[in-house]
């Protein structure tokens, strides 16, 4: 659990924000989940906190712990502003595919015949495009099969790290079309790419997502 | 829990919902542009609701205003053979009603990532189902 610590600034903060609310040390106190005595050590004394604590006081006064830490600290000069510029962490093509190009589990979504579905799946790269694995018959089987020659269904394909403890990480977004592997050729090409597969069975279909839209970026919580 | 004709287990809806209480981050998978869009996000079980909080003006928060989503959590070992998923689907909308914003803003939900001005995306859970793959419980 991270330790910050509190008063001078943060405390400020805090209590600036609280007066901004026009609520008592007693008032954010029962809100937090805390005795009124902690808020005022808080925000007068120089003291450490946890991030669950802070966390729980950044709720209760309608706020983001990033904003009572100074938010914008880490961020280089001349960039973001109170309101944050998501364009700071967003990540190139490049870096996108160089980030899941180890393969491992992504999630394919696409709008399907009775809503949106998405569904895990355990997909390598290969030739720069996804390769995944799936069951014959099987709801992607049957939903990607527009039935009409040369057409395919567009997909999104996602894969993230993110670590939850410290709240960062990546997440990056393909999109495209989606197609079934079925010349012999390209399905031993495929399957020299070593695809494991959870499901047994060995009646599969390999599918491929060509990449057009990519995009992604770095997640950067407290 | 049942189990389906190759052999994953089919957990209750109730098995669902804790899966899915359990989760760290989900997935919110909506439409963007005319292409299926999927991002993780922060989220909290406030009764039969999934609720997320983004970044107004977002294109997150426009897609996700009265339009039907899936929301995804799953969980997996290193070489992806055990693990869980779980999806919800439903209308999710977008809260407009201060008072309901005030409540929402004091469930333990902060967003990831510092948009400045919130917003809170409820999704009724109106259909929810997942899998369990291995012997991962």
């Amino acid at each position: 659990m991270t330790r910050h610590t509190t008063g001078g600034d943060t405390g400020r903060r805090i209590a600036h924000r609280r007066e901004q609310l026009g609520i008592t040390r007693e008032e954010l106190a029962e809100r937090a989940g805390m005795v009124p005595g902690y808020i005022e050590y808080v925000e007068e004394s120089t003291a450490t906190i946890t991030s669950g604590d802070l966390l729980r006081i950044a709720s209760a006064l309608e706020t983001t712990v990033e904003e009572l830490l100074g938010g914008g600290l880490d961020t280089p000069p001349g960039q973001g502003g109170p309101a944050g510029d998501p364009r700071l962490h967003e990540l190139g093509r490049e870096e996108c595919l160089r980030l899941i190009e180890p393969g491992g589990i992504g999630r394919i979504a696409w709008n399907g015949m009775t809503g949106p579905v998405v569904l895990p799946v355990n997909y390598k790269v290969h030739n720069g495009t996804i390769v995944f694995r799936t069951r014959e018959g099987g709801i992607v089987d049957r939903d990607l099969s527009t039935g009409i020659e040369g057409v395919e269904l567009k997909v999104g394909f996602e894969v993230d790290r993110i670590d939850e403890v410290r709240r960062e990480g990546w997440s990056v977004l393909v999109q495209g079309p989606a197609h079934h592997v079925t010349s012999p050729e390209e399905i031993a090409e495929v399957a020299a790419a070593g695809l494991e597969t959870w499901a047994g069975g060995d009646r599969e279909h390999y599918l491929r997502i060509t990449p057009h839209q990519v995009s992604g970026r770095r997640i950067e919580g407290l | 829990m049942t189990t389906d004709s190759i052999g994953l287990r089919v957990p209750s809806r109730a098995e669902c919902v804790g899966l899915l209480a359990s989760a760290p981050i989900g997935r919110i998978v909506f439409t963007d542009r005319a292409l299926p869009a999927v991002q993780p996000v922060n989220f909290v079980l406030d009764g039969e609701n999934v609720v997320i909080r983004t970044g107004l003006g977002t294109r997150l928060a426009a897609a996700a205003h009265n339009a039907v989503v899936a929301f995804e959590a799953d969980e997996f070992d290193e070489a992806g053979r055990t693990g869980w998923s779980v999806t919800v689907i439903g209308h999710a909308r977008a809260v407009t009603d201060p008072a309901e914003v005030e409540r929402l803003a004091r469930l333990p939900l902060t967003p990831w990532v510092r948009d400045g001005r919130d917003h809170f995306i409820v999704l009724p859970i109106e259909h929810i189902s997942g899998r369990v793959v291995g012997t991962h419980p």
